[in-house]
């Protein structure tokens, strides 16, 4: 809530009534907006005029004056057929984050979205959710959301309506789209493509702008086939899975859909297991679930897969195919470069067995070169058509944000409409946005928040939600997907396409026309799509889709592209790697993602898989090289690089490639709101347009200061005796073994962990009769996405307690990852497991609280009862799983009356004082009709993209938990209590290539930092 | 009546078998002792001092208050609780003070069924410790918990859920001990204290003194009857009291003893905390005896034979406390429990080391000085060695109970724990509320119990005469001393 020209009692009396006295324009202004924008302030939106929002026949515009259509939205006096109130429905719809559409479902109560899953109808989720997705309905509610059309550097105060912003524009833009440059991010949506090349075409210049960018992917594409195109990964069909820094199970655009195929072929119980390879220099949960990591700089991942194609290609005779960019001459020189790590012969070898079975995926950050070659190795083994296969479709004129910079310093732009984003914050460093951007006559920006980009322009419109709004959007395999509203918006907002609509249309549209049109036009319609009595066949089609959430059939199939035969370039790196010479690379943030969710409390404390790091991102170096430059986790320093400096604090990251620095985007910013102000350290301040993703050339200086940084697992440094027990205890506790020896010894786990007297009990224990609900937890498929823990955290109404809190140990959340690395800290080996609580049988807590609050009910839940709780914390001081979590303030009194809005009226909101923890999701048992196995899922297995997650009944001994509690790797946690959980682990299986294992007992030099000799 | 100087009283922890110890010294009579103790109360004039160091109390008893109310406005979280840890200063706080509080019943009651004679002078003190101290723990549970203002839940009470509290939980045995011992306790005190508070009644100037007095001495005529009674009552509060000595402090081990956390889980607990708390609870009446028995005059009644006999039963708990802890590490290897083993490597060599060796040097090492005759007669040495029990003794809970919950089963849910200011202000608040009760009871209760110092002065023996008390005056005998014949 900022910069208002007269805020409320801003002025004195004695000036306010000179102005009166005047009866100056501002002050006509003044009384016309008698509560000039803070009038819904502190809170944005009361619960009355929330309600007003819901329940009246308000229109999804709220002013009279405006333009667009106004569309009814029929009051609830009477109840709607179907309707009841209280009881939840759902509405599939897609959330687009840069390229990536997902389609999702979304829980919406009494007319209040409060949750968001997958769509299990789509093969791109399969009722799976990424956690930005999920934690995007939190963002719906957002109070520091954009309220108001503001005009800025006019004469008259910065608060102004749509109306007024039409007018001005149809005024403006009455004569064409000349000298309009308009920038947008990513986006797949048919409507906005369209109606951006309607504005291209009155004269508009389009240009392109995302920070974690694919355009390397696509150069890449187009060098190797001429064409872009969306490159289809089916790792169900990939025995062997190599990824170059790709992060293929988390941050590709189909990483739901990868997850799960990639699963698949990890149960070993169907024979086979897939084996993964993973090159990349920070630990990502690719790198966790791989069965080989290199760590490697992510400037020596070229080199790699040179020396990868040399090995296969002048090794093992592979043959590449017509059209390929390099002969076996040019790879020569490659053969046995020390960046491919000491086992690329196995790794050769490996996928020379595997042929037409196998995938190779590099990620963003590798030039499109790597690329290419990728392409092309993956033909030449014969994958694509399987594992690798081609949508090719034609990329818009779009130029990019640094031709628009030069436009702009050129004084050609004379209007520069932003749709969504915030260049000005996330723009490259050296292009001087912010800058360049004032230099055009009218700035025009649409955006959620009234940030950085929004301050700079001179017409800031707030948007629509996409959960406030109609759309459309094309998933990565080419289906159509729709956008529809869930609620109208709660504030003024208007979506990108009926701006859009608004310069190029004559009479604007809104959005549901627009896409109606948008969906109309794509089966072949001319012109404006029917009424819906008009046409009932289409109508039908178009329910359909809605219902569905995208367009059925409309999935395209990939194909095999020709080569162009352009030639590729060899990787050339510059002087080498080391403690003067560092590697930044900046990497997506699996909180914030580019910084658009800064501002989502959720994300901001939901701790990284691997760093456990919430509120913050940092520097993360490896272990070595933080020892080389004498610097310890947590150290404030300073990052010099290419004549810029941030500071920033250090986390030394088990696992990280020697001289390799990663810091994430999307922090540091100063105009976040609330929730994200100044958390973490800005790492766009040093990223320029020629190194947008890594660069050499970092040098760390020390400032003698320390950061505090708050992470949810090792709140503090562990000592060497703390730290050796921790490599003595995890194998008991994290269970694996390898493919070969669960063949061999199937029942492996129970040789592992401590040993025990036989467990007896000394008395006669209950017998369960009726349902015995139980889960697995399957630790070879979990990938720590984080899906789970934040699934929890909206089903079930956990609290967020701030950063300060988390440094103490208090967060909340009753899912949490634990993650061990073991053996050489450059090269560990990651262990990971989801703990929430097991529901013991015997369970330690039920005995020890004074005052029977949390006893054990008939089903054989350890049953929590809050009401009766009096916290005397002893419940979670005998909990040998720690799983249990204390108010220990009130963590909602902060809450504003429309972040309430979000909570699940399904599940208490816990008091100050109450312990509480997972219920296996309780009210989904209790309010589950059927009991057939699988109709009550709790919210952590539902949105498991891999289906690590089963719950279900094991008296049932069909039920798909009961069938994997009788395989040989399930093992309970901690068994030697004999205290009985319910939740049983399956121990983590390895696929190690026999070969290498042979080989193993190195010295943990992969040689990944020291690739340095130059070449090409 | 002469005040004699302390260089003046003959030495009697001169250790001769043939002869009866002298217990009172100075050459007092039943009408000295009389007016020694109940002058304090009665004539003379409160001195500044008192005026003083009450207000300091008071005024840190206020903190206490301040800190309880912050607590009670905002939540539990103004501790430094963390996840695992759970309980910290708070529980720690609470064993503290009632281990302290073990003194009293132990000297009221066990040395009594012993007959141990030399008890008389110090037990009104050390039960009025007791007392105060088990007021102080009672704080802590009470206000730990997360809703403070449902703790009565806690009581078996009738209610219209017709819910009764756990009675499995160690907690609500926590309940009933400690209360229990509290009512013994005040019992004991009181009952003992009726005929002194019918001394001072007698000897009442002011109206409010008679009446007040009057009140709380029932009635006592110092018949041949009451007298029978009280005795009767007495002896059986005392084999009352015997076995609470052991309970409380056993029932609240067992809040730790029967958890499963590596480190609590022991069996040794019950024995290991009753030493702990006679030999915390000693420390504590002696810290407060020195200097009371210096500016109250006291140093004929309250005599350097009764600190030995203390510091006796200090060396012989504290060893027992060491042992114990060699007994947990012993067991720690020989269960072959790997948990349990790191649990104790951890105590001593982990985040903690710090606490854990300032808890064996203050409990275990620094006692064994008293094994020298002359360090453990002597005054400032006995007094600093009380500090460093106290100190250590509160060590030993919060190691037993932080570093254990700080690191349990899993490695992933480990944590550090840091106290805040307010869980520091809570703690010396504390005692600021335990020495604002003390004071109160120097000045207007009889600090010693005169009648019972009567019956074993020499002069309540009818053969006092044949038997020469042992005693040393190190030189020559003081004249008073020497013309008043030393009582042959």
């Amino acid at each position: 809530m900022s910069a208002y020209s007269l805020e409320p009692g801003s002025g004195s009396p004695y000036w306010r009534s000179l102005q009166e006295l005047a009866d100056t324009e501002e002050y006509r202004h003044l009384m016309e907006h008698e509560f000039p924008g803070g009038i819904e302030a502190p809170d944005g939106m009361s619960r009355r005029r929330f309600l007003q929002i819901m329940s009246a026949s308000i229109a999804m515009t709220s002013l009279a004056g405006c333009r667009w259509p106004v569309e009814k939205i029929v009051p609830y006096a009477a109840n709607t057929p179907g309707i009841d109130p209280g009881t939840p429905i759902k509405f599939a719809t897609t959330m687009e984050l840069g390229a990536a559409a997902m389609p999702i479902m979304v829980t919406s109560y009494d007319g209040r979205p409060i949750k968001i899953d997958g769509n299990p109808g789509h093969a791109l989720s399969g009722g799976a959710a990424s956690v930005f997705a999920q934690a995007s309905v939190l963002g719906l509610y957002d109070p520091d959301r954009s309220q108001t059309v503001r005009r800025r550097g006019g004469v008259i105060g910065s608060d102004s309506d749509w109306a007024s912003f039409l007018a001005w524009a149809q005024t403006r833009f009455a004569g064409g789209l000349q000298g309009v440059a308009i920038l947008t991010g990513a986006t797949t949506s048919p409507s906005t493509q369209a109606l951006l090349r309607q504005a291209a075409a009155k004269g508009a210049q389009i240009y392109l702008h995302e920070p974690v960018c694919r355009l390397n992917e696509m150069r890449g594409l187009r060098l190797a086939y001429g064409t872009a195109a969306m490159a289809q990964l089916d790792l169900s069909t990939a025995s062997l899975i190599v990824d170059f820094d790709a992060n293929c199970l988390q941050d590709h655009p189909t990483a739901l859909r990868n997850a799960k195929a990639f699963a698949a072929g990890r149960r070993a119980e169907a024979g086979s297991m897939n084996r993964l390879y993973s090159f990349e220099n920070t630990f990502s949960t690719t790198g966790g679930m791989a069965d080989h990591r290199y760590p490697t700089a992510a400037r020596d991942i070229g080199p790699a897969v040179w020396a990868l194609a040399a090995e296969l290609v002048l090794g093992e005779h592979l043959e590449l195919p017509l059209g390929a960019g390099v002969n076996a001459a040019q790879l020569g020189a490659w053969r046995g470069h020390a960046a491919g790590g000491p086992h690329i012969a196995h790794l050769a070898r490996d996928l020379m067995a595997h042929r037409g079975h196998s995938a190779l995926v590099t990620g963003l950050r590798q030039d499109p070169d790597v690329h290419a070659l990728i392409h092309t190795l993956n033909a030449a083994l014969g994958n694509v058509g399987h594992a690798v296969s081609y949508l090719p479709f034609e990329l818009p004129p779009f130029g990019l944000i640094d031709e628009l910079t030069t436009q702009l310093n050129g004084g050609r732009v004379a209007t520069l409409v932003v749709l969504g984003g915030n260049p000005v914050y996330d723009a490259p460093a050296d292009l001087n946005f912010g800058a360049a951007m004032a230099r055009a006559g009218e700035r025009i920006h649409l955006g959620l928040h009234d940030d950085a980009t929004a301050q700079v322009s001179s017409w800031h419109l707030p948007a629509a939600h996409y959960l406030e709004s109609w759309g459309d959007a094309q998933g990565w395999d080419g289906s159509l997907l729709a956008v529809q509203p869930l609620i109208a918006p709660l504030y003024t907002g208007h979506t990108a396409t009926e701006l859009l609509s608004a310069l190029v249309d004559g009479t604007p549209r809104d959005a549901h026309r627009i896409t109606r049109d948008t969906f109309f036009a794509l089966a072949g319609g001319q012109g404006a799509s029917p009424a819906s009595e008009a046409d009932p066949a289409f109508e039908k089609r178009w329910r359909a889709f809605l219902h569905d959430g995208f367009l059925a059939g409309s999935t395209r199939a990939g194909v095999a592209l020709p080569f162009t035969g352009a030639a590729l370039t060899a990787p050339a790196n510059g002087p080498a790697l080391g403690g003067d010479n560092l590697e930044l690379t900046f990497l997506q943030d699996q909180s914030v993602y580019d910084g658009r969710f800064a501002d989502n409390a959720w994300l901001q404390e939901l701790p990284d898989f691997m760093t456990k790091l919430t509120w913050d991102n940092a520097a993360l170096l490896s272990p070595a090289t933080a020892k080389e430059l004498g610097v310890v986790h947590s150290d404030l320093v300073e990052l010099q690089y290419k004549g810029r400096s941030l500071q920033a604090a250090v986390y030394v990251l088990p696992g990280q490639a020697r001289h390799s620095v990663t810091l994430t985007l999307g922090y540091g910013r100063d105009d976040a709101g609330r929730v994200g102000q100044n958390a973490g350290f800005n790492a766009y301040k040093l990223r320029t347009w020629d190194g947008l993703h890594r660069g050499d050339g970092l040098k760390l200086g020390k400032t003698g200061r320390q950061y505090q940084l708050a992470i949810t697992q090792d709140h503090h440094a562990i000592d060497k005796v703390g730290a050796a027990e921790i490599q003595k205890r995890v194998p008991g506790l994290v269970r694996e073994g390898t493919f070969e020896q669960y063949h061999n010894e199937p029942d492996f786990v129970d040789h592992l962990g401590i040993h025990s007297p036989p467990l007896i009990s000394l008395w006669k224990e209950f017998e369960y009769t009726g349902h015995k609900w139980g889960m697995a937890v399957d630790l070879n498929t979990c990938t720590g996405c984080n899906a789970c823990v934040l699934g929890c955290q909206s089903e079930n109404n956990i609290p967020v307690v701030g950063k300060d809190q988390v440094a103490r140990g208090r967060e909340m959340s009753w899912v949490r990852l634990d993650r061990y690395f073991l053996g050489d800290p450059d090269d560990p080996r990651c262990a990971q497991q989801p703990v929430a609580c097991v529901q013991c049988e015997m369970a330690p807590c039920e005995q020890v609280c004074p005052v029977a609050a949390t006893v054990h009910t008939r089903e054989g839940l350890n049953a929590m009862v809050y009401n009766r709780c009096v916290g005397t914390r002893y419940c979670s001081n005998n909990c040998p799983y720690k799983v249990r979590r204390f108010n220990w303030y009130n963590n909602f009194e902060d809450l504003t009356e429309t972040q309430r809005l979000v909570l699940n009226p399904d599940v208490t909101v816990r008091a100050r004082g109450v312990m509480e923890k997972c219920t296996y999701c309780v009210q989904r048992i209790e309010g589950g009709r059927s009991i057939r196995d699988g109709d009550i899922t709790p919210a952590c297995a539902q949105t498991c993209p891999t289906d690590a997650i089963v719950f279900g009944d094991l008296n049932d001994k069909d039920s798909r938990v009961s069938k994997l509690r009788e395989l040989t790797r399930s093992y309970d946690l901690l068994d030697y209590l004999n205290i009985k959980p319910r939740t049983f682990y399956l121990a983590r299986l390895r696929n190690p290539n026999p070969a290498i294992a042979g080989t193993e007992g190195h010295g943990g030099d992969h040689g990944g930092g020291h690739a340095e000799a130059a070449h090409g | 009546m002469k005040k004699p100087q302390v260089s003046q009283l003959a030495d009697n922890t001169v250790d001769d078998p043939t002869r009866p110890v002298e217990l009172i010294l100075g050459g007092n009579d039943f009408t000295s002792i009389t007016a020694t103790v109940s002058d304090i109360v009665l004539e003379r004039k409160t001195p500044r001092a008192w005026y003083l160091a009450f207000f300091a109390t008071a005024g840190l008893t206020g903190v206490l208050f301040l800190m309880i109310a912050w607590l009670f406005i905002r939540g539990v979280g103004v501790w430094g609780l963390n996840n695992p840890v759970g309980w910290a200063w708070d529980i720690t706080n609470f064993v503290f003070w009632v281990g302290i509080g073990h003194a009293g019943t132990l000297i009221s009651a066990i040395l009594f069924l012993l007959r141990q004679k030399w008890r008389t002078s110090i037990n009104r003190f050390a039960e009025a410790m007791t007392i105060f101290a088990v007021v102080c723990a009672g704080i802590f549970p009470g206000i730990h918990v997360g809703r403070v203002w449902v703790v009565y839940w806690l009581f078996p009470l009738p209610n219209n859920q017709a819910m009764w509290p756990n009675f499995r939980s160690p907690l609500l045995w926590d309940v009933f001990a400690v209360g229990t011992y509290m009512t013994v306790s005040l019992l004991f005190w009181y009952t003992g204290m009726v005929p002194d508070l019918a001394t001072l009644r007698d000897r009442s100037k002011t109206r409010i003194q008679q009446a007040v007095y009057g009140f709380l001495a029932l009635g006592w005529r110092n018949s041949h009857r009451h007298w029978h009674r009280y005795e009767k009552a007495y002896l059986l509060l005392a084999g009352l009291a015997t076995p609470l000595v052991l309970s409380v402090h056993s029932v609240v081990s067992f809040d730790f003893a029967t958890s499963q956390i590596p480190g609590w889980h022991t069996a040794i607990f019950p024995p290991y905390f009753v030493a702990g708390a006679v030999f915390s609870g000693f420390a504590m009446v002696g810290t407060i005896l020195i200097p009371a028995r210096k500016w109250f005059g006291l140093e004929q009644i309250i005599t350097k034979h009764h600190l030995e006999n203390m510091n006796k039963i200090i060396l012989a708990t504290g060893s027992m406390v060491g042992f114990a802890y060699a007994t947990e590490f012993f067991i720690a290897w020989y269960s072959g429990n790997p948990n349990e083993s790191f649990a104790f490597i951890n105590r001593a060599f982990g985040p903690y080391a710090w606490a854990y060796w300032t808890m064996v040097t203050c409990n275990v090492i620094t006692p064994q000085l008293f094994w020298v005759k002359k360090l453990r007669t002597n005054l400032a040495v006995m007094w600093i060695m009380y500090i460093f029990v106290n100190i250590g003794m509160w060590f030993e809970r919060f190691v037993i109970i932080v570093t254990s919950l700080s690191r349990d089963f899993l490695p992933s849910s480990w944590a550090y724990f840091r106290p805040t200011p307010v869980d520091i202000l809570t703690f010396v608040g504390s005692f600021g509320l335990f020495f604002t009760l003390v004071l109160l009871f120097i000045r207007f209760l009889p600090m010693i119990a005169m009648a019972e110092v009567k019956t074993v002065m020499p002069i309540a023996d009818a053969h006092s005469g044949e038997r020469r008390s042992v005693g040393d005056y190190h030189g020559d005998i003081p004249a008073h001393i020497r013309d008043g014949g030393d009582r042959k």
